[in-house]
């Protein structure tokens, strides 16, 4: 590299400075009267706005939450101990904001869009404000397109539109994140663009989920929010903002998004703090009054676009986790009345080897069902039917010895369609193949598989159909829809299979 | 230190004065008040002293006062060792000066320059504030080497920045974003 001489970097200067005019500078400013455990009292800034932020010194930044008589409460952004008492703030005259736009993707920043990666600076043009308010109901549209998860338990039962709230609900180590990667994992390829909030996260397990979908391909069309169990309550409380933000970014240009909030249950935690820091009343569980509107605000701020604005969407999934399965504590039921349906998973079923752990039973979609692909609509309503069937008997079966015919054959169906819903981690389904083993067992061709052998079944059965009917596979993704003729082709090519299948099962 | 009360106060008093007509009588009455009290530690003690029986209060107020003040005043003061709020004296009395300059469209500025200013530059200054506030401004002159050059101006919350000191600021922010070099 030749060495830069002086002068041409005094020419830059000078260039500079010419273009620099001197003009004298109004700005607001107050007096930090108290400050500490993030937040600060600022005396002065009279004419301070609701939800502006606020300049300390040492470059720690705040937003203004309570305008009072006398005095300004607000949230620091930074180290409370780089803030003293009687130190100078000034208004910016701006409302808190963030930056937007493609160069996010494939980074890990925080709620403020500063780089966390080591990646070097994100380059972007556009700002937009953390809060927003959340569209009317003229620039909507109902949901009508289908936001695959991949997963077989929720496409066929528990469908989830672009532009749903969908909540996913559980205990502690229940595989409620493993739900959300998965769905990050299933977007490849499907323009979907993804963000994943980690609110009050451990740093460690923020760092498995960025390698998991970095291993996965997924990091390509993802950004990750991260405030981490160790960041300032505030920061973490407007995390969720912030990935609403950047999510609306791509809807409003058009395009689908995904949100992840993991959780909502530390985020109003954190909200809780801030809130009594700044001495609102306690509500309950000592929750300020305005924490359903958090929630509220937030998730409502997921969409489907009308065709004018260019229907782009922003789906939301937020995670919620209950303490011992309590889901009719304050913040889940908050969050359950809140959204469009909900996904419960349970730790005996985790346990008992069934994952993911969706309780189909109670778990719930309200406006998925319009999304659906015709093809699964067809299977899906039989696949519950007999779910549910199996679940009434199987409570039941387990005091009786002597069960009738129909009741034994109920049960062994039950049997087999858990276990086709069982999927691993990292193994997102395609939905034609999620209608094809779905269809296999509904029509009954996995009653006399052993159960072991159900997930080999499936994989030869995909497989064969892969290679030796591709049509079929082709049809369903074009017409989204199982015609009868490929109905009938399905039913010969699956007694075919389940013959020689069956040949194969050691005894 | 002034607070939620004292301002209740304050703007109770000043509304009563400016009702009967006595307000400069009032406001003299307060500036002389609160002098006294600034100079005498011991005449600040017996008013903030939760000790001192209300009765004994009241006797001293009216030996003090009596003759000296309005009734209107005189009674006020009696009014607060009453209701135990002598403590809020003070900060009730500067609440009434300022609010009594807000009323009267005073302003007071803080000037800084980094050199001393001459009396014509003071005056044309004052204008200048005038005519950007449109109130009469009480300017008061500070000498800061810091600033470098320029001057700074305090209005209330808003500060008017024109220190040399700043614009070096900004200019190394500049600098750090190389906004120039596109």
């Amino acid at each position: 590299m030749a060495e830069v001489k002086s002068d041409e970097i005094s020419a830059i200067l000078r260039k500079q400075l010419s273009g620099f005019e001197t003009e004298v500078d109004v700005y607001d400013v107050g007096t930090v009267l108290y400050v500490g455990d993030g937040v600060a009292r600022v005396y002065g800034l009279s004419k301070c706005e609701a939800g502006e932020l606020i300049e300390f010194p040492n470059g720690v930044f705040g937003i203004a939450l309570n305008l009072e008589e006398d005095n300004v409460g607000c949230i620091l952004f930074g180290e409370s101990s780089l803030v003293k008492e009687g130190d100078m703030v000034k208004r910016t005259g701006k409302i808190a904001s963030m930056p937007v736009g493609e160069a996010m993707l494939g980074r890990v920043i925080n709620p403020l869009g500063q780089p966390l990666d080591g990646k070097g600076e994100i380059h972007t043009e556009k700002f937009l404000p953390l809060e927003r308010k959340a569209l009317g109901v003229i620039q909507r549209q109902p949901v009508k397109e289908p936001l695959q998860t991949g997963i077989k338990a929720i496409d066929a039962m528990i469908p989830i539109g672009r532009g749903q709230r969908e909540l996913i609900i559980g205990d502690r180590q229940t595989g409620k994140t493993a739900v959300a990667i998965d769905t990050i994992i299933n977007q490849k390829g499907k323009d979907v663009f993804c963000i994943y909030v980690a609110i009050g996260q451990k740093g460690s397990t923020v760092a498995q989920v960025i390698r998991s979908l970095t291993e996965n391909g997924a990091m390509d069309y993802s950004t990750v929010i991260s405030a981490t169990a160790s960041d300032p309550a505030p920061m973490q409380y407007i995390a969720a903002f912030a990935g609403a933000t950047l999510g609306e970014y791509f809807r409003d240009t058009g395009r689908h998004a995904l949100v992840i909030y993991d959780d909502l249950s530390k985020q109003a935690a954190s909200y809780r703090e801030v809130s009594l820091l700044l001495r609102r009343p306690p509500g309950r569980e000592a929750y300020p009054g305005d924490v359903f509107y958090l929630h509220s605000r937030l998730l409502e701020r997921a969409s489907k676009l009308s065709e004018d604005l260019g229907g782009g969407s922003l789906t939301a999934l937020p995670i919620i986790e209950t303490q011992a399965g309590d889901v009719a504590a304050y913040i889940p039921t908050n969050v359950i009345s809140i959204t469009d349906g909900q996904i419960y998973l349970e730790p005996n079923l985790f346990n008992a080897g069934i994952r993911p752990a969706i309780n189909v039973g109670i778990s719930v979609s309200r406006v998925g069902g319009n999304a659906q692909i015709k093809a699964m609509k067809k299977i899906a309503g039989t696949l519950r039917l007999e779910l549910a069937q199996f679940r009434e008997l199987e409570a039941f079966a387990k005091f009786g010895s002597d069960l009738d015919k129909t009741t034994m054959q109920q049960l062994r169906r039950g049997e087999k369609l858990v276990e086709v819903l069982k999927q691993k981690q990292y193994e997102p389904m395609k939905v034609e193949n999620q209608v094809l083993i779905i269809f296999a067992a509904t029509k009954g061709f996995l009653d006399e598989i052993p159960t072991s052998d159900v997930s080999r079944y499936q994989n030869d059965f995909l497989q064969e159909v892969e290679n030796l009917h591709p049509d079929i596979i082709q049809s369903i993704s074009e017409t989204k829809d199982l015609t009868q003729e490929n109905t009938d082709k399905l039913m010969n090519v699956l007694k075919d299979f389940t013959e020689r299948f069956k040949s194969t099962i050691k005894q | 230190m002034t607070s939620k009360a004292s301002r209740r106060y304050s703007q109770a008093l000043y509304g009563l004065a400016e009702e009967k007509g006595m307000l400069d009588r009032v406001s003299g009455d307060i500036t002389n008040c609160l002098n006294m009290i600034k100079s005498s530690r011991a005449l600040a003690l017996f008013f903030h002293s939760p000790a001192i029986p209300k009765s004994k209060k009241l006797i001293a107020a009216e030996e003090i006062f009596k003759g000296k003040i309005s009734d209107l005043t005189l009674n006020f003061i009696k009014l607060l060792i009453q209701r135990g709020r002598a403590e809020l004296t003070n900060g009730i009395f500067e609440d009434f000066i300022s609010l009594k300059k807000e009323k009267d469209g005073i302003l007071d500025v803080k000037i800084t320059t980094s050199i001393d200013l001459s009396s014509d530059e003071k005056s044309a200054m004052k204008k200048k504030i005038d005519e950007y506030t449109k109130k009469n401004g009480i300017l008061d002159f500070e000498k800061d080497k810091n600033i470098i050059g320029g001057f700074v101006a305090r209005i209330g919350d808003t500060i008017l920045d024109g220190s040399i000191k700043r614009q070096l600021e900004l200019l190394r922010e500049k600098f750090k974003q190389g906004e120039m070099l596109n």
